[in-house]
C-alpha cells in the first residue's frame, strides 16, 4: 500500500534499485556457482587465498571496496580501459556500475549459501548419476544443481536483498545521479542532508525495511527447508 | 551527563573532556585548534568528524556534545529552534573553486567551458549539502547550470571531498568544491592530481557561513560547562584564526570582528543571526 503513495522520485530510487539489484544478482550467479562449487568440492593449491578475495567485500569498508572499483573500472583503470576499448562499455557513473559494486558486495553471500548447499549434497546420489551413464556436465545440471536449488535461491534472494542496500561502494563508482544512479539508500541519504528529510524520507525507508525484511525470511525459510530435505533424503537413502 | 558529582566542589575537577563535532570539511583545523587548546588547558578535546547533517541528528538525539561546528547555517538554526544551542557565532567563511585534473585536459577556463564537448561530467557535492547548494548557485549565477543540466552531466558525490575524489580520479573532467578542500588533499599529498582554474566570485552564491555552536547540555540550552564554554570561546580567539586562516579558512569573527558584532555594527542582514544570552559575568 505504501509503494502507491510513492512520489515520482522515490518510485524512481525503488525502481532503479530493484533493476540493479537484478541485474547484479543474474550477472554475478554464474560466478558465483562456479566458485562455491570449487570451494565445496575441490582442493587445491591456494584456496584460501580465493577463499580470501570471495570473502573480502564482506568485510572491507564499502567506500573502500569502491574506490577500488573505481580505480579498476574507471576510465584510467586497467579493466575499464579495456571494457571500454572491446565492448564500449563505461561503468562510471552508470547504473551499470552500481550493478558492478553490488555485485561485487553481495558476491559473498551468495557464495557462502550455494556453497553450503552444494556441500550437503549426498554425493552418493551424484556418483549414482555418474554410474548410469550421465556425463559430468548432465550430472551437474540434472542432479546437483537441482538439488542445491533451496541454496541457491537463497543466495540470490540475500544478494539481492544486500544489493538493495549496497550505498558505500555505489555511491564512489556509481555517483549519486537521480534518475539513473540514485538508488534507495542514497536517495534516503540525499534526503536526510537537510533539515526535516526524515519526514520526506520515511516512505522509502518503509519500503527499503519491508523489501530487506521479506528476503531476509524467504531466505531463511528456503535454507530452513534444504536443511529438512536433506535429512528426509538420507532417510530414503539409508532406511 | 557522565556521572555528575556533587556541585560547587573543589574546582579541581579530573580534566574535563570537551566533545567537539565538526563537520568534515573543517576537521583538520578544528583538530588543529583543538590541540592547542588541549595542551594550554590541559583538557582533553576529542573531535568527531561527520556530515553537517549526521552531527545535528546526533547532537539532537541527546549526543553529548559541547561544540559544534557547522557547514551549514541550516542545521545550526535547527538547533536553536530545538532548544540545543546557547550559543551561535558564524565563524568562518569559505570560497568555491573550479577544480580540473592536473594538466587540464578538457580545457577548462571559466565556467562557460563547462558546457564544451570535452566535458562529460562535472562533479558536484550533493544538492542539499551547503557546498552542493552554493556550487548550484554559483553556476545558474553564471548561467550554464540549467545547460549542465540539460546535457546530463551533473554528477553529486555525497559530500564535497567525494566530489572531488571524482575530479582526482579523472572520471569527472571538472568539479565545483570548496578552496579549503583542495588545500587539504593536496596537504595530504592526494590532491597532487588536481589544479584549480577558476576562483568563483563569492557574489554568486549566497555568503558561506559555518557556524560554530554552543550546546546545551539536556533540558536547558544554557546549560553549558565551563571547559566548553572556553572552548567555544578560544575558537573565535586571535590563535584559533591563525589556525583556520592557514587551511584557507575566512575567519569571519576573529575577537576583533566579534567586538563590532558585540557592539552591534555587524548588520548586513544575513541568515545568521547572533545570539548571545546574557552570560552574567
Amino acid at each position: 500500500m505504501t509503494a502507491l503513495l510513492l512520489s515520482p522520485d522515490e518510485w524512481q530510487a525503488v525502481r532503479l534499485s530493484v533493476v540493479v539489484a537484478f541485474a547484479a544478482v543474474a550477472g554475478s550467479l554464474p560466478l558465483a556457482i562456479a566458485t562455491a562449487w570449487l570451494l565445496a568440492r575441490r582442493n587445491f593449491r591456494g584456496k584460501i587465498v580465493v577463499e580470501m578475495l570471495v570473502n573480502l567485500p564482506l568485510v572491507l569498508p564499502p567506500v573502500v571496496t569502491g574506490w577500488l572499483l573505481l580505480v579498476a573500472f574507471g576510465t584510467r583503470g586497467f579493466v575499464g580501459r579495456w571494457l571500454e576499448e572491446w565492448l564500449g562499455l563505461r561503468l562510471v557513473f552508470d547504473w551499470k556500475g552500481a550493478a558492478v559494486a553490488s555485485a561485487v558486495v553481495a558476491f559473498p553471500l551468495m557464495v557462502r549459501a550455494i556453497r553450503v548447499a552444494l556441500a550437503m549434497i549426498d554425493q552418493d546420489v551424484e556418483d549414482a548419476a555418474r554410474s548410469l551413464g550421465a556425463g559430468r556436465l548432465g550430472t551437474f545440471w540434472r542432479v546437483t544443481l537441482p538439488l542445491a536449488r533451496p541454496g541457491l535461491v537463497a543466495g540470490c534472494v540475500l544478494a539481492f536483498a544486500r544489493s538493495i542496500g549496497e550505498f558505500g561502494a555505489t555511491i564512489m563508482i556509481a555517483g549519486s545521479i537521480p534518475g539513473q544512479t540514485r538508488t534507495i539508500p542514497l536517495y534516503v541519504y540525499n534526503v536526510l542532508q537537510s533539515p526535516g528529510g526524515g519526514d520526506a524520507a520515511w516512505r522509502v525507508v518503509v519500503v527499503s525495511v519491508v523489501v530487506s525484511g521479506v528476503a531476509l525470511v524467504v531466505a531463511q525459510g528456503l535454507e530452513g527447508r534444504a536443511g529438512r530435505e536433506r535429512v528426509v533424503r538420507r532417510g530414503t537413502v539409508r532406511g | 551527563m557522565t556521572g555528575c558529582g556533587p556541585r560547587g566542589g573543589p574546582e579541581r575537577d579530573p580534566p574535563a573532556r570537551v566533545l567537539v563535532l565538526a563537520a568534515a570539511s573543517t576537521v583538520d583545523a578544528v583538530e588543529e585548534a583543538a590541540g592547542l587548546f588541549a595542551a594550554r588547558e590541559g583538557a582533553d578535546v576529542v573531535v568527531s568528524a561527520g556530515p553537517s547533517s549526521g552531527l545535528a541528528g546526533q547532537i539532537l538525539e541527546g549526543a553529548p556534545a559541547d561544540v559544534f561546528v557547522s557547514a551549514s547555517a541550516e542545521w545550526a538554526e535547527v538547533l536553536r529552534a530545538r532548544g540545543r544551542a546557547a550559543e551561535v557565532v558564524g565563524l568562518l567563511g569559505n570560497r568555491l573553486v573550479i577544480v580540473v585534473l592536473a594538466g587540464n585536459p578538457a580545457g577548462v577556463a571559466s565556467p562557460a567551458d563547462l558546457l564544451g564537448e570535452r566535458v562529460r561530467w562535472v562533479a558536484l557535492a550533493g544538492e542539499r549539502v551547503p557546498a552542493g547548494v552554493y556550487a548550484r548557485e554559483a553556476l545558474a549565477h553564471a548561467g550554464v547550470y540549467g545547460g549542465l543540466v540539460e546535457r546530463g552531466r551533473i554528477v553529486r558525490g555525497g559530500d564535497v571531498r567525494m566530489a572531488l575524489a571524482y575530479v582526482e580520479s579523472g572520471e569527472a573532467q571538472a568539479g565545483v568544491v570548496y578552496a579549503t578542500d583542495v588545500r587539504a588533499a593536496s596537504g595530504a599529498g592526494m590532491g597532487a592530481g588536481v589544479e584549480v582554474v577558476f576562483e568563483v566570485p563569492s557574489d554568486w552564491h549566497e555568503r558561506i557561513v559555518y557556524p560554530v555552536v554552543l550546546v546545551g547540555r539536556g533540558e536547558d540550552a544554557t546549560d553549558v560547562r565551563r571547559e566548553a564554554r572556553a572552548f567555544f570561546e578560544f575558537l573565535q580567539s586571535h590563535e584559533a584564526a591563525r589556525v583556520f586562516e592557514s587551511h584557507g579558512f575566512e575567519v569571519l569573527t576573529g575577537a576583533g570582528a566579534r567586538r563590532d558584532a558585540e557592539r552591534g555594527e555587524e548588520s548586513n542582514g544575513d541568515q545568521l543571526p547572533e545570539q548571545s544570552p546574557e552570560r552574567g559575568g
